[in-house]
Order: structure tokens, then sequence, then C-alpha cells
């Protein structure tokens, strides 16, 4: 099959679009919780931390042009050990793939359309990403470029509005109870905007042309979308307070909701859940397809769009059974998510790092 | 409710394998047409199931199991 290769533009957007994803909504809840009024400085600490793990990607990409991370990792680890760590890092895309319809279904009947069951929504959910994958990553990547450009706008735009309704008070004390919560903060958000990042690496090495032009554009997706996330969570506290944001669900929606510029600009809050849908549908195109790529590669298939349509009905189906509740959600998120998403973000990689560079001094060596 | 909603799968599922398998085995693609085949049954037992209310087990809990010597960790990180 001949390799289609994507401009560095286009690179960039996925990036941003599959770091941004689910953070931009939930993100700000959980954070505020866990450091407070100084949930800003851990926003602000992630991207900054992040750009060594970001440098890690770039690497492994740039030592094995041409080829996935799939068989990067079999390469790399030989053939039976790779395949153990590539399936697994398999099954975490599906995970997050079946995920986010989750999300969307939930926040649309909680939020907007309380009478329509869940089913329905997560339908015409998977139904576009289907499509989506169907048209082949060159129609994934464009629609990128186009829909980055919309949602920085948007949530630029609605973050200003805001900005009226700013109490400063809300961020006094700062570092009321040390620098240890904000870390804590900050490791949490990586595991939301960072480590997903491992998705576009089925992409970056094997359809891009040139490696080096590639790491501006990783990095800067990341700091794009760090800086989208760091804004919003800032306003969040700004705002609404850290109290008030942690108690709630989607602090962001509420935090549109508060606009209100005489008479003209009010309830602009579903521009923000517009954007969030976006990014959403971006992310679960990004692991679908990661998923389905990597699939292929593992036992060997020529074609993947194949088998697009019956794991469409898995996905579907698994995204209606995941979680039961939200209580059982966000103890999962908090207990099991984050050990999940570090191994396969930070250790997998750092793993393959090392196993790479002990392999290149020997041959060096002999 | 049930009966339509399994229905509507089983029909999905026919209409899918009518229209794919021909096209897998006319172009050889023998690997396809396995994965194809598990992953469609796959999703079909499990609409049924989840049209008759059988309670199946949850893939996140699985995770959970795999992950759960560092739940206390956790706990110490998110509080």
């Amino acid at each position: 099959m001949k390799q289609i290769k994507i401009t560095n533009h286009q690179l960039y957007a996925l990036t941003a679009n599959g770091s941004l994803g689910g953070a931009v909504m939930i993100m700000a809840s959980a954070l505020t919780a866990i450091a407070k009024q100084d949930a800003w400085l851990s926003a602000f600490l992630t991207p900054v931390l992040g750009l060594p793990v970001i440098w890690i990607y770039w690497f492994l990409g740039s030592q094995y042009p041409g080829l996935t991370f799939v068989e990067i990792t079999k390469k790399i680890l030989g053939r039976w050990i790779g395949t153990v760590a590539a399936a697994s890092y398999v099954l975490i895309c599906f995970t997050l793939a079946y995920h986010l319809p989750w999300y969307i279904s939930d926040f649309i009947t909680t939020q907007a359309m309380p009478e329509t069951p869940s089913y329905v929504i997560s339908l015409l959910f998977v139904l576009a990403v289907v499509i989506a994958i169907l048209y082949g990553i060159e129609t994934i990547a464009r629609v990128s470029e186009l829909y980055i450009r919309f949602v920085l706008v948007m949530s630029v735009l609605t973050l200003l509005l805001v900005s009226p309704n700013i109490n400063f008070e809300n961020l006094q004390p700062i570092l009321e109870n040390g620098i240890i919560p904000v870390f804590k903060g900050s490791y949490f958000l990586a595991c939301f905007i960072l480590f997903p990042i491992i998705t576009v690496l089925m992409i970056y090495p094997a359809n891009t042309d040139n490696v080096s032009v590639a790491k501006k554009a990783i990095i800067k997706g990341f700091l794009v979308s760090g800086f989208i996330v760091f804004t919003s969570i800032l306003m969040s506290v700004l705002v609404l307070g850290s109290k008030i944001s942690a108690s709630l669900q989607y602090p962001t929606y509420l935090l549109a909701k508060e606009i209100r510029l005489g008479i003209i600009f009010t309830r602009l809050e579903f521009i923000i859940a517009g954007t969030w849908i976006i990014t959403q549908f971006m992310v679960a195109v990004l692991c679908f397809y990661a998923g389905l790529t990597g699939l292929s590669q593992l036992v060997g298939l020529k074609d993947h769009k194949r088998i697009v349509l019956p794991m469409g009905l898995v996905i579907l189906l698994l995204s209606e059974i995941v979680f039961p509740d939200v209580i059982y959600q966000t103890s999962w998120i908090s207990l099991v998510w984050l050990p999940y998403a570090t191994t396969h973000g930070l250790f997998l990689p750092l793993l393959l790092l090392i196993v790479h560079q002990i392999k290149s001094k020997i041959l060096k060596a002999i | 409710m049930a009966v339509l909603s399994i229905l509507a799968v089983v029909l999905f599922s026919f209409v899918l394998s009518i229209v794919e398998i021909p096209k897998m085995l006319k172009q050889k693609l023998y690997k396809e047409l396995v994965i194809f085949c598990l992953f469609l049954m796959f999703g079909t037992v499990l609409a049924v199931l989840k049209s008759l209310d059988v309670k199946v087990p949850i893939p996140s809990d699985l995770i959970a199991w795999i992950y759960s010597p560092l739940a206390e960790v956790m706990k110490s990180i998110t509080k």
C-alpha cells in the first residue's frame, strides 16, 4: 500500500486536536479539586514539563522514518516482547476510542437533551467517526487543519468575552498548601493532554516526509493545546472560583453561560460545547485510526478499511457499557486511567528509548 | 423495544456480511475475513445481550483489576 504523506501544518493540527481532546471541558473540575486555587499553576507547568516527553516521542519517530509506532516497538523490543507491547498499545487506543462516545452522550444527555436516549447520540458520533476513517487519513488531516482554526478562534473569543466577570480574589492565597498539590495537579493534567499524543505516533513517522521539521509541528501543536487548556482553567478559577469549579462536572460550560455582554452576547455556552464536541470527534478519529492501523499491522492485514464497520459496532456497544454511572467514571479516571495512561504514554516510550540507545551503542562498538 | 433493536443489529450484520464477504473472498483477503467475522460476531452478541438487559462484564473493571496494586498510590495523588 502506498504511504500517504501529510504536511507539517496538518501534523500540527492533528497533534493539537489530539492533545486538546477531552481536556477543555472536564479538566478544570478535577484540577481545582486537587490543586484548589493554584490549578492554573499546574496547567502552566504541564506544557513546560511535558516538553521532554514530546521530545522522546519525536526522537523515537525520527530514528525510524517511514514506520509506525507498532512497527517501531516490534523492531526495538524484538518479535515477542514487541508484539505484546504493541498489542497493549493497540488496546489503549481502542479503550480511548470507546470512552469518547460515552463522554459525548453523557454531556448531551445531562446538559442539553435530557430526554434523548444516550445510544442515539453515541450512534451518531460513532457513525461520523466511522465515515471519517473510511475517507482515509488524508481527509482526516485536512479536516483537522480546518477544525483547529475554528476551535482556536472560538475558545479565545469565549474566554475573552467572559473576562468582565473576573474576580482576582479567587486566585488568592497563592500556594496555600505548598507546591506539592500543584505538581500533583500537573501530573493529572498530563495524563489527559500529554500522554494521549502517543496515538499521533501511528501517523507521525509513517506519514510525514521530513522528521526534523515535524519536531516543530508536534511541539507547536502541544503548546497550542496547552495554552488553550491553561487559559480555560485560569478563567474557570478567576470567574467561578475553585470551590464552584471543583463541584461541577463541566465547569467550562458554565463559564460560557456566564457571558453577559448587554443583551446581544448571552448564552454562548453551546459555542464552547461545539468546539469540545469537535475536538472530541478528532480525538476519537485519531484513536480509532491508530487502533485500527495498529491492529492491521499486528496481525498483518493489507487493508484496515475492511474491518472498520464491525469495529465501529463494537466501539458503539462498548461505549454503552463502559461506565455504569458518573461516580464509577470519576473514581475510575483517578484510580485507573492515570496509571494506565502513564504506562503507555511515558514508560513505554522511555523503555523503547533506553533499549534503542543500548542497541545502537552495541552496534557501534562492533 | 428489545426485539426491535435486536432485529436492527442482526439486519445490519447480515447486510454487511452479504456486501463485504464476497468482496474479500474475491480478493483473497482471508485474514481480514477472519478478523471481520470475529468482531462482527462479538458486536452482534454484545448488542443482543445489551438489548436483553443481561449484565455484561465491563471492560473497565478488567483494567481496574490490572492496576489495582497502584490504587493506594493514586488515591494519595488525587486527594
